[in-house]
């Protein structure tokens, strides 16, 4: 006969035991949970994820502070979710988990290779639906949020790359400040007279080509060449022209010494440390982003910013990255989801957040407004038509880090540089 | 048959309740359930499937198909697997007897009989506890060529500094140096070990007229081969496992030119950057393999050196 109070004991002990369980996970959550789901009453909740703090926050509860006061139906939440590293772990889990958000914050860069997870929701049929235009936006980021023909993401925001240069130093070396290099034959002429060794070691460099926001994408583009054909879907790595961009890079280090210079960047990513504002480096490539490091750690430094050079002295380009907002596969609440990226989409959401958090818009006609006035914001979006956006391919995360990898080995004399392409193209072709 | 003992046992102890040792033996397994349920789901569970998903390309998002031996066939073909194989080993090979060799002979000068020895005990031990993260990026500074305190002391004897992290040279060698900082913890564990052993040793030795030498090699030594043995097993465990030290340098690159793209790292790129949960899975499990056959070839290297005190 099972002993009654055996039994009562047993039935104690699996209660107490999962009373301590869960109460153990919830003393966790309780730190770790994002934020508790409001709700209001006769409005439909829509969780919408950023990583945003500072001013980025502050734009993004604005614009869905108006939207949520101009609405009758819907209530957009804004959670902080932090993401780690770069990587969207926590988003990761809950698409996989089956329980997302309704709307995230999201690397424009990785929409294809999410939606080709397919773990995105398609915009395409709302858009339809709606006739809403994606053609407001720049060509290259409306590309951007494409997967197999389908819209899988709103572009929000914008970049793009410029040759930064120091105007008190161009002087000191007897280059015209107002004239800064346009082919690559001055920029290697500039670099040369920027150069100055103490001693037989270097004090100060022109400029490290690959520093920075010098990515291969960036020489590529610049030296006219092209990654990926819209029109077949296929990547175009071995281009002679990023052949001849990569070489021009290799022949940089082989004059100035690869490891020498790539050790003066080794402190890169402390902005205190970057060269270029310590005035190691009188020229760098980079982003609109890299302003505010400057008026915070070296305010003094007179700088101006120019179209990156290009072999022929014209025909300038360079690329753009982003945010963008997406549809997590699953997302419970879609129409009221869609309505608030159509917002954020517009002429004015997009102003409001941009002009707060000092971004450049995907709408051209709004950075017009935001930055005509600002010499040096205005040569960031006067580029902005001749922009390019990364292929937008499943292996993009793949190809981004091949890429970087081959500029490294091939300056550091591991390969030719036509064989390093060659076979980049062939390992991301190989998982497509 | 059972139940005959029982009863003999059960009549012998008259006061007890019927079959009070089941009931006890169930009574402790449900207070062992939350780790026993905990260890089921959340370590044998993986641990399984993980097997099973490097025979899939399971991707995190979709289930992914069973594709046999293809993620280990792609592995013997891919480049970066084996130079990252060939990053951890070379890694290994010098870190894990450069950190006995320092850890017993700093344990060593940390047992002597002196005032203040706590200090410097502590002092040691001081920077095991600095994060890892944080211990990263206080030697990218310190190893900075240009104004890094390193080679402004190597300048100081007249000594032109190598590049340290800008080179494929020297990469290793500098994250090796860095990790060794880290040595406080086995110091720890020699220090036990060296007051495990028994003072007569030393006297007898002393009657006899033993010298130093002669006490730190017939003594000291054998008589720490347990200890060493142990951290020899665990140092190879976490060399083979490497991975917050250059993640954090390189910001997950490996750079410059991969020479610092570790096991761990390549996998953690292929699991959470690529969404390759499968191959990432098959390169666990070659992991795993990898460091069974080297603990169990040092294990069976052991009967030859290590000597238990007593034996």
């Amino acid at each position: 006969m099972m002993n009654v109070t055996a039994y009562k004991r047993s039935l104690y002990c699996i209660g107490f035991s999962t009373i301590l369980i869960t109460a153990g996970c919830q003393t966790q959550e309780a730190t770790e949970e994002i934020e508790v789901p409001i709700s209001v009453e006769g409005k439909t909740t829509v969780s919408y994820w950023h990583n945003l703090t500072g001013r980025g926050q502050e734009a993004l509860e604005q614009v869905v502070e108006d939207f949520n006061r101009s609405q009758g139906e819907i209530f957009v939440q804004a959670i902080y979710s932090a993401s780690s590293e770069g990587d969207d772990q926590r988003l990761l889990t809950a698409i996989a988990g089956g329980n997302p958000p309704d709307l995230a914050h999201f690397d424009r860069f990785k929409v294809a290779q999410y939606a080709s997870e397919n773990s995105l929701e398609s915009l395409t049929p709302f858009i339809e639906r709606d006739q809403f235009e994606m053609e407001k936006y720049y060509d290259y980021a409306s590309l951007e949020t494409m997967y197999d023909d389908e819209y899988y993401a709103i572009p929000l925001t914008t970049d793009s790359r410029l040759l930064f240069y120091n105007k008190d130093r161009f002087e000191e070396v007897g280059l015209d400040p107002e004239n800064p290099p346009a082919s690559i034959n001055e920029l290697e002429d500039a670099i040369e007279r920027l150069t100055t060794f103490e001693s037989g070691n270097i004090k100060q460099i022109g400029m490290v080509p690959w520093t920075a926001q010098g990515w291969f994408y960036t020489w590529g583009w610049a030296f006219g060449g092209e990654f990926y054909d819209e029109e077949t879907g296929e990547l175009t790595l071995t281009d002679p022209k990023n052949v001849e961009a990569l070489e021009w890079l290799v022949s940089f280090a082989e004059k100035y010494d690869a490891a020498t210079i790539t050790s003066f960047d080794t402190a890169q990513g402390s902005n205190e440390m970057d060269p270029f504002n310590l005035e190691l480096y009188s020229m760098k490539i980079d982003g609109p982003f890299a302003i505010s490091n400057i008026k915070q750690y070296n305010p003094d430094l007179n700088f101006g910013v120019t179209p990156i050079p290009t072999p022929t002295g014209d025909q300038f380009s360079t690329w753009s990255g982003g945010m963008s907002l997406i549809m997590p596969k699953g997302a419970k609440n879609q129409d009221e989801a869609w309505e608030f990226m159509k917002y954020f989409g517009s002429e004015e959401g997009q102003r409001t957040f941009n002009e707060m958090d000092n971004q450049m818009s995907v709408i051209d006609t709004v950075n017009e407004d935001l930055y005509r006035d600002d010499p040096i914001m205005s040569e960031f979006i006067d580029i902005l038509p001749q922009s390019n956006a990364r292929p937008p391919i499943a292996n993009g995360q793949f190809l981004w880090n091949q890429l970087d990898k081959m500029v490294e080995y091939a300056i550091h004399g591991r390969g030719e540089s036509e064989e390093l392409l060659k076979k980049v193209h062939k390992r991301v072709n190989e998982r497509q | 048959m059972k139940t005959g003992q029982k009863l003999t046992v059960n009549k012998k102890m008259a006061r007890a309740p019927k079959s009070k040792r089941s009931n006890e033996t169930l009574t402790g397994w449900l207070f062992a359930s939350p780790w026993v349920i905990g260890l089921l789901l959340f370590f044998a569970y993986p641990l399984i499937s993980s097997i099973y998903y490097s025979f899939t390309d399971y991707s995190i998002f979709q289930a992914g198909d069973f594709v046999g031996m293809s993620n280990y066939k792609e592995l013997m073909t891919d480049e970066l697997f084996w130079i990252s194989i060939g990053n951890t080993i070379y890694f290994a090979v010098l870190f894990v007897p450069l950190s006995i060799i320092f850890g017993v002979a700093l344990a060593m000068v940390l047992n002597m009989k002196i005032k203040g020895m706590s200090v410097y005990r502590t002092i040691f031990f001081l920077p095991t506890l600095v994060p890892h993260v944080a211990l990263a990026i206080l030697w990218i500074w310190l190893l900075n060529p240009e104004f890094g305190l390193i080679n402004a002391g190597l300048e100081f004897i007249g000594i032109d500094g190598p590049a340290w992290l800008g080179s494929t040279f020297w990469s290793k060698p500098s994250l090796i140096l860095m990790s060794l900082w880290g040595m406080g913890q086995a110091i720890i564990i020699y220090l036990a070990g060296l007051g495990d052993i028994s003072e007569e040793y030393y006297e007898a030795a002393d009657v006899d007229g033993a010298s130093f030498l002669q006490k730190t090699f017939k003594i000291t030594l054998p008589l720490l081969t347990p200890v060493i043995f142990f951290n020899l097993v665990m140092g190879f465990i976490g060399a083979f496992q490497q991975f917050t030290l250059p993640y954090t340098m390189t910001n997950g690159s490996g750079s410059p030119a991969d020479s610092l793209t570790f096991y761990v790292m390549y996998l953690y790129d292929n699991a959470f950057n690529y969404f390759r949960m499968g191959y990432a899975s098959a390169m666990a499990w070659i992991l795993f393999i990898i460091i069974m056959g080297l603990t169990a070839f040092v294990f069976w290297t052991s009967k030859r050196w290590v000597h238990y005190q007593g034996d």
